[in-house]
């Protein structure tokens, strides 16, 4: 009788499945299943191949532990497959109050509507467009049409948004004996997220008034002024926008509104579903992206993180793991204490590297034996996994 | 519009150091010809908000031709006190170098835009000729901070733009002290722009070695009295730089070295020459600030380090106050050897001979043309730090400067700023000196480490050297940085280990925007290209604080 946490190698993304014994049989839950936008798609076909194989297509649980495409893309993209192939007898995903999802949706619209971000910032490599699509996906294809995509595609498995304290009494899969699953977060108050958000949002707004306000002081060109020209056509502002050294310069400054990029980002992460599972008196913390505000919530709330395993949260950033939460986790060096992080390293480097090196190194050092216990996808080939296994 | 026998001046109010510091602004005098916006022959204000995607209307002077008296909440004042304070410090450099100045980039104007967007932030960007002054909600303060209006803030970027104009290369660093010479650069032309107001200077000259208005940069930006850096910091053993990766903080080794020389100064002519505290810095900032600024010219054209600053500081003033009656140069030298800038050998510039009259001196010395200069240069090749094959070796003559004592220069008519041919009566004996800046390039392959995503590809590094002639073609000054083995072992460390630590965003289509918000932390970039590499200082790296370090990428 044994539980498996397998993690596969998808670059910079999430793939989980966990795999316990049952008295009628193995089980399998599958979290999260998606990449980077721009990664290759091509590596979910192996992956799909090998939970297929792994599962024979039985799965107790699909957990979208938030609507990022790093979470959710390959679910996406294999709906279809996914529809045929598997029987699923629940999908969780994780719940946002419809406060923060009109925020999430106001956001977007700001950022597409006020031209803050050109179109092919959006749609290209860099780091913005990145960021961009992990957050809303592409125009006409955005997260939430991909997650109710991917929904649609599955009538027969019943889905449920998660949070803290929901009743689970319909939710849980049928079936599970030795399995105990408790959920650490979201809370059922999406507001309480909703801080770096607001933030900008009422910054933005601030700074947007007083600049407006006080434009408007200012009076009308006038006409007589030597930069008037018949082809000026602005209501307000400069007649310099036409001259080719300030017009160049506008169409370098290609983007506006990163700081609500950001927000965006970082609020959706702390909405992740939160999971611990606990059989045969191991426990296994499978931690998402929550980043440090959920951290804070799950422990005002009272969690137990003490663990045998964690899933490192948000790929090892330095963000995800509060410098009090690797203690609480692991209260001592224990031999079966062990870590998975899922990660590519490729993805930051410098100062906003992931995995954070001195993030890892907290993590490994509470590892006895780090050669079975300590385990990064990015040691292992694209598509291939690592895992831990507690008998 | 202020009209004189040789003078065209406007009258615009500033804030001295920032709004909160100084509430009350105070009218400076802006030389030369001004259209709205406020737009100059050298500076052009223009003011586009990317985050609002809007420019807003400009300052425009009223039928008297002088500017109204905008309150200071007012966008238009914004963009007056960004102008005045910008033109000003690039006046204060012409002045002392004897010389104008010509962008570091192909274009006439520099942009300021006073309300470039949403960020804490501000920073000269060559690639747009723009200094970019950002605004935010400051949470010390609980309101708005426009960086345009802080005097620091607005000389600091100038200062960039102007080394950037003085030297051309130095945005390409492939020395860990050429980025931040830069950023001394840039507080020191703000230490001096302060000083250059009566009240700062009167308010500071009883406090010079405690906190004052000037002795810290952006004096509020960190929240309520909370600086971005300051220049009390003493003398530092060796072991602590060499930890020290950010440009911002290093630069301190040398700004906090020039700050406690213009405290030695000070206290010298009090001690000894019996001055007030303020009449004696107003000396000290006189005599030190000559001395800085024309060590611009004296910097070598690539790579420049503290200590090719510091001897090019010593040797210019040596060039233009051979006497130095008051050992002020002797005073400047013992800070910086104090500092760990200079060794002891290299505070001795006055026991030096005065250099040879060099040969072959062409045709209109001391104003030769351009291809003369070059004839003069290539017919002393053996002069020259031309490293391998000098006989052969190809250079470039990529400056040639004229230079008038400052005085002489403060007579001109500004509304041709710097025309080499817009002499005085004074005529051709007046010249002082001639600067010649000669280059030559070396490609060298980075193979043999680990050089991440440059490994095999080819890194240019420039050699060459800044020769500073009298009005008789005697050399008074060979800046020389010939591209030597030792000196590229140096590089490849400095580019293997700045790789390793990640200090270098790797970018193969730079743009500018990813560079200003989420590479802030990374003093360098990486532009590369399919065989090459640059490595280029990172123009929207910030310093470090608390406020920033939270702010990483998510």
């Amino acid at each position: 009788m044994s539980i498996t946490l397998r993690a596969y190698n998808v670059l910079f993304g999430d793939c989980l499945l966990v795999s316990w014994d049952e008295d009628d049989g193995e089980h399998h839950a599958w979290v999260d299943f998606g990449n980077f936008i721009n990664d290759p798609n091509a590596v979910f076909s192996s992956v799909y191949n090998d939970i297929l194989s792994r599962t024979k297509g039985n799965l107790d649980l699909i957990v979208v532990t938030h609507k990022h495409m790093d979470h959710l893309e390959g679910f996406y993209s294999k709906r279809q497959s996914i529809a045929r192939d598997f029987t699923i007898k629940k999908i969780w995903y994780a719940h946002v109050s419809p406060e923060l999802d009109d925020q999430f949706k106001i956001t977007e619209k700001q950022i597409r509507d006020l031209g803050l971000l050109p179109d092919w910032i959006m749609r290209g490599d860099g780091v913005l467009g990145q960021i961009y699509r992990n957050n809303f996906g592409l125009k006409g294809l955005s997260i939430e049409d991909r997650m109710d995509a991917f929904l649609a595609e599955l009538p027969g498995a019943p889905h449920y948004p998660i949070y803290r304290g929901v009743n689970m009494d319909d939710k849980l899969p049928g079936g599970l004996r030795k399995l105990k699953i408790e959920i650490l977060a979201p809370e059922e108050d999406s507001s309480l997220y909703f801080e770096p958000l607001r933030e900008i949002l009422l910054t933005r707004n601030c700074l947007d008034n007083y600049f407006n306000r006080q434009n408007a002081l200012t009076e009308p060109l006038d006409s007589e002024s030597p930069f008037d020209r018949p082809e000026a056509k602005h209501e307000e502002g400069s007649p310099l926008d036409m001259l080719a050294d300030f017009s160049r310069l506008r169409r370098k400054l290609q983007s506006g509104g990163l700081d609500l990029l950001r927000a965006v980002d970082k609020t959706r992460n702390n909405t992740s579903v939160v999971l611990a599972l606990t059989y045969d008196e191991k426990r296994l913390l499978l931690a998402a992206d929550a980043e440090d505000k959920s951290w804070e919530v799950m422990h005002d709330k009272g969690a137990n993180f003490d663990s045998a395993l964690i899933k490192v949260a948000h790929h090892g950033s330095i963000n995800a793991s509060p410098s009090w939460s690797y203690d609480k986790v692991f209260p001592a060096r224990r031999p079966a204490n062990g870590v998975i992080i899922s990660t590519d390293p490729t993805r930051y480097t410098g100062e906003n590297e992931v995995p954070k090196t001195e993030v890892v190194a907290e993590w490994q050092g509470r590892v006895v034996n780090v050669a079975g216990l300590f385990r990064r996808t990015d040691a292992v080939k694209l598509g291939e996994y690592v895992e831990v296994q507690y008998a | 519009m202020i009209e004189s026998s040789s003078q065209k001046y406007y009258l615009i109010k500033v804030f001295p150091q920032d709004p909160w510091s100084t509430p009350s602004p105070e009218t400076v005098k802006v030389q030369g010809n001004i259209l709205p916006g406020p737009v100059g022959s050298r500076v052009a204000v223009y003011d586009y908000n990317r985050d609002q995607n809007k420019s807003y209307v400009q300052a425009k002077p009223g039928t008297d031709g002088t500017f109204p008296d905008y309150d200071p909440s007012d966008l238009r004042f914004h963009q007056l006190n960004a102008y005045a304070i910008s033109v000003r410090a690039i006046e204060l450099v012409e002045m002392e170098l004897g010389h104008a100045i010509r962008w570091g980039f192909d274009a006439s104007r520099l942009i300021v835009l006073p309300h470039a967007g949403y960020l804490a932030n501000a920073f000269y960007s060559e690639d747009t000729h723009s200094l970019q002054f950002y605004s935010f909600i400051s949470p010390g303060l609980n309101e708005i901070y426009h960086t345009s209006l802080s005097h620091d803030i607005v000389a600091h970027e100038t200062g960039h733009a102007i080394l950037d104009a003085v030297r051309d290369r130095y945005t390409e660093g492939l020395h860990p002290e050429t980025a931040a010479l830069h950023e001394a650069v840039g507080d020191l032309t703000a230490l001096f722009a302060a000083l250059s107001h009566k009240s700062i200077l009167e308010k500071s000259a009883d406090t010079l070695r405690k906190c004052n208005l000037v002795s810290d940069i952006a004096e509020h930006f960190e929240g309520n009295h909370k600086a971005l850096r300051d220049f009390l910091k003493g003398p530092q053993p060796e072991e602590y730089w060499k930890n020290v990766d950010s440009p911002h903080d290093l630069s301190l080794k040398l700004s906090t070295a020039i700050y406690d020389a213009l405290c030695a100064l000070q206290e010298d002519r009090m001690k000894n020459g019996n001055l007030n505290s303020i009449d004696a810095l107003k000396l000290a900032r006189r005599a030190l600030q000559r001395m800085v600024v024309r060590g611009l010219d004296y910097l070598p054209p690539a790579d420049g380090t503290f200590r090719d600053f510091g001897v090019a500081v010593l040797m210019a003033d040596r060039s233009v106050n051979p006497v130095d009656k008051f050992n002020f140069r002797g005073i400047v030298g013992d800070k910086l050897l104090e500092h760990g800038i200079l060794d002891k050998k290299d505070t001795q510039v006055d026991s030096g001979r005065s250099g040879a009259i060099w040969p072959h001196k062409p045709p209109f010395w001391p104003r030769p043309t351009r291809e003369d200069a070059y004839g003069f240069l290539d017919k002393n090749r053996k002069e020259l730090k031309l490293s391998r094959f000098p006989a052969y070796r190809d250079f470039v003559l990529s400056e040639v400067h004229y230079a008038v004592p400052p005085v002489q220069r403060q007579k001109r008519d500004r509304s041709v700023p710097g025309s080499p041919q817009a002499v005085d009566e004074a005529g051709i004996d007046q010249i002082e000196q001639v600067i010649l800046l000669y280059e030559y390039p070396v490609d060298i392959e980075l193979k043999g480490g680990d050089f991440g995503l440059a490994t095999g590809r080819w890194l240019t590094v420039w050699g060459g050297g800044t020769l500073a002639f009298d009005a008789q073609g005697r050399m008074l000054y060979h800046a020389a940085k010939p591209v030597t083995e030792e000196r590229i072992a140096g590089i490849r460390d400095f580019f293997r280990s700045g790789i390793l630590k990640g200090l270098a965003a790797p970018m193969e289509s730079p743009l500018e925007d990813e560079i200003r918000q989420y590479h802030f932390n990374r003093p360098w970039k990486l532009a590369l290209t399919s065989d090459s590499v640059i490595l280029q200082t990172n123009p929207a790296a910030r310093c470090y604080s608390a406020r920033e370090k939270a702010g990483r990428i998510e």
